[in-house]
């Protein structure tokens, strides 16, 4: 703990603290924890979303979406994996861009970071709202509840849990995610899913062109926008860096783990969904683990998949306050933004302006689509998320280019060592550039609209901003500084 | 009232309480510190020695 704790100001505002006074984020976190953060944040997209694919591609439009993104977002690990183990910092790919590509990439960055997780966590929200009014329809309440006390609750709660510490924050987040990855499996266990003849359907699956391939294989590549959903923000794992006990340890450990739990969870997911819901159904479905385990017919299995979906809905938006308050505290620290934003609670240790300031803009993203009667506003709050990502993972594959050739192999310690380098990071190229064609296909004015934005933020930032940065300052790893730096 | 309402109201009161307390803890924080020692940046032209630095940021 600091030694400022909860001590009054006594020095004038003129002089600063010496570096050893200033309250820092603290290391507590251990690799399950980084497990817990990054599955937290994602597996929601099992449970909800990931079933447009099979709308747009059919049921083995899905699969191959599910596993080639799945291909995506384990080059985006192993890179971050790599990269987090030499630059442990709060703001993830964030400093990695500072670092690596300059202060306008980083300042982008940090901004996808911001607005991809909090637009996650207002759609969370809203959505565990909708769940809890049909948890009291199904109790037998005839009055239907108001969803804008339980979205603001929920997302008042979880900042309330973030502010006073990180390391309680992630322990819920570890139970009640490990919960919602072990419904999934009871649903398979309850389902007979070892043996296909039992409960689930797939005769019809392979024979039946219509139902396997309806679109062909355009239909296919338009899947793998709603493939995203099986992973999106596994990424944020690199977001807790700089609050492990040990980063060089728990972000490779927690994030591969991490990844190989998601591709399990989303292949036992299209399995069972697709032996038991017709895919017309399923392509349109709001909760499709749950409706399957309401067509089983076994009572413990949907009140386990209900719960499972609330939980895996509070624990992705638990870990989106979390990450985006990261990204925007480190902003702040650097000066990207006012340097209010960068300060740490001297009891906490927890970047507490950030986590609140984040709190009225999650809850106006969550209540508009309510407030406005728009229910397709929430896609479009989804999308700007997805799109934010999706513009980050494009960088991450020429920055981790350029990061090998400051730091080539040998001239600093690496916890873990991206094996075949380059062919993960051009890989990463490709398949970002084939899932931004495929949200084109479905999203193309929303993809240009976010596209304007970023680019208006970054005049902003050039123009207004980056004279406030300490350009000295930037180089904040702890690594040798490459040549010409 | 039905308790729907009731639940409803409870709802409201638990998101003005928390919301009232991290708005307090957080404008009592900055009266009671000095702002420059909450700020987790190291100013270059205090720093002298790499070392120490990467104390306070790990990175």
């Amino acid at each position: 703990m600091s030694a400022t704790e909860d001590a009054p100001a006594t020095a004038p505002a003129t002089e600063a603290a010496p570096a050893a006074e200033r309250p820092a984020l603290r290391k507590v976190l251990a690799p399950m924890h980084i497990w817990a953060l990054g599955v937290g944040i994602v597996l929601v997209g099992e449970f909800m979303g990931w079933n447009f694919a099979v709308e747009k591609g059919g049921m083995y439009g899905a699969l191959v979406a599910c596993w080639v993104v799945g291909l995506l977002y384990t080059c985006i690990v192993m890179i971050n994996s790599e990269v987090t183990s030499a630059i442990p910092a709060a703001g993830g790919q964030y400093a990695q861009a500072k670092h690596t590509v300059g202060p306008l990439m980083a300042f982008n960055v940090g901004l996808y970071l911001t607005l991809a997780y909090t637009m996650l966590e207002a759609a969370n929200a809203n959505v565990m709202s909708s769940l809890l009014t049909a948890l009291s329809g199904l109790l037998g309440s005839e009055q239907e509840l108001s969803p804008y006390p339980f979205a603001v609750l929920a997302i008042l709660a979880l900042a309330f849990l973030n502010y006073r510490g990180v390391f309680a924050s992630l322990t819920l987040n570890l139970v009640i995610t490990g919960f919602a990855f072990v419904t999934i499996l009871v649903l398979f266990v309850g389902l007979q899913g070892w043996s296909p003849g039992a409960e689930l359907d797939l005769a019809g699956l392979a024979g039946d062109v219509t139902n396997s391939l309806p679109y062909g294989w355009i239909g296919v590549i338009a899947a793998f926008q709603f493939g995203m959903w099986f992973y999106l923000g596994i990424e944020g794992t690199a977001q807790a860096a700089e609050e492990c006990r040990s980063a060089p340890r728990s972000v490779p450990l927690g994030s591969l783990a991490g990844i190989m739990t998601l591709i399990i969870a989303a292949s036992l997911t299209w399995y069972v969904c697709a032996g038991t819901l017709p895919w017309h159904y399923l392509g349109t479905a709001i909760t499709p683990l749950f409706d399957a385990a309401l067509v089983s017919g076994h009572g413990v299995l949907v009140v386990l998949l209900l719960l499972g979906t609330l939980c895996a809905t509070l624990a992705s938006a638990n870990g989106c306050i979390n990450d985006a308050s990261r990204a925007w505290f480190s902003m702040g620290r650097d000066r990207y933004l006012p340097e209010w934003f960068g300060a740490v609670h001297p009891r906490y240790h927890t970047p507490f302006r950030s986590i609140v300031f984040l709190v009225p803009v999650a809850i106006a993203f969550a209540l508009l689509p309510v407030l406005l009667d728009q229910p397709t506003l929430l896609s479009t709050v989804i999308t700007f998320s997805i799109l934010s990502g999706l513009l980050m993972y494009s960088f991450m594959g020429p920055s981790f280019i350029r990061f090998r050739r400051l730091w080539p192999l040998g001239t600093i310690p690496r916890a873990y060592t991206l094996p075949l380098h380059p062919a993960p990071a051009i890989a990463l190229v490709a398949l970002a550039a084939v899932v931004f064609f495929a949200t084109f296909l479905g999203y193309g004015v929303a993809l240009l609209s976010i596209l304007s934005f970023y680019l208006l933020a970054s005049i902003w930032f050039v123009l207004r901003r980056y004279k406030y940065v300490r350009r000295g300052g930037q180089f904040t790893a702890d690594l040798p500084r490459p040549q010409g730096y | 009232m039905s308790s729907v309402a009731v639940v409803e109201l409870i709802a409201w009161v638990l998101s003005a309480l928390i919301a009232g307390w991290l708005v307090l803890d957080m404008l009592k924080v900055g009266r009671r510190h000095d702002e420059a020692s909450l700020v987790n940046a190291p100013d270059p032209l205090e720093d002298p020695p790499a070392g120490e630095a990467t104390e306070v940021r790990s990175a």
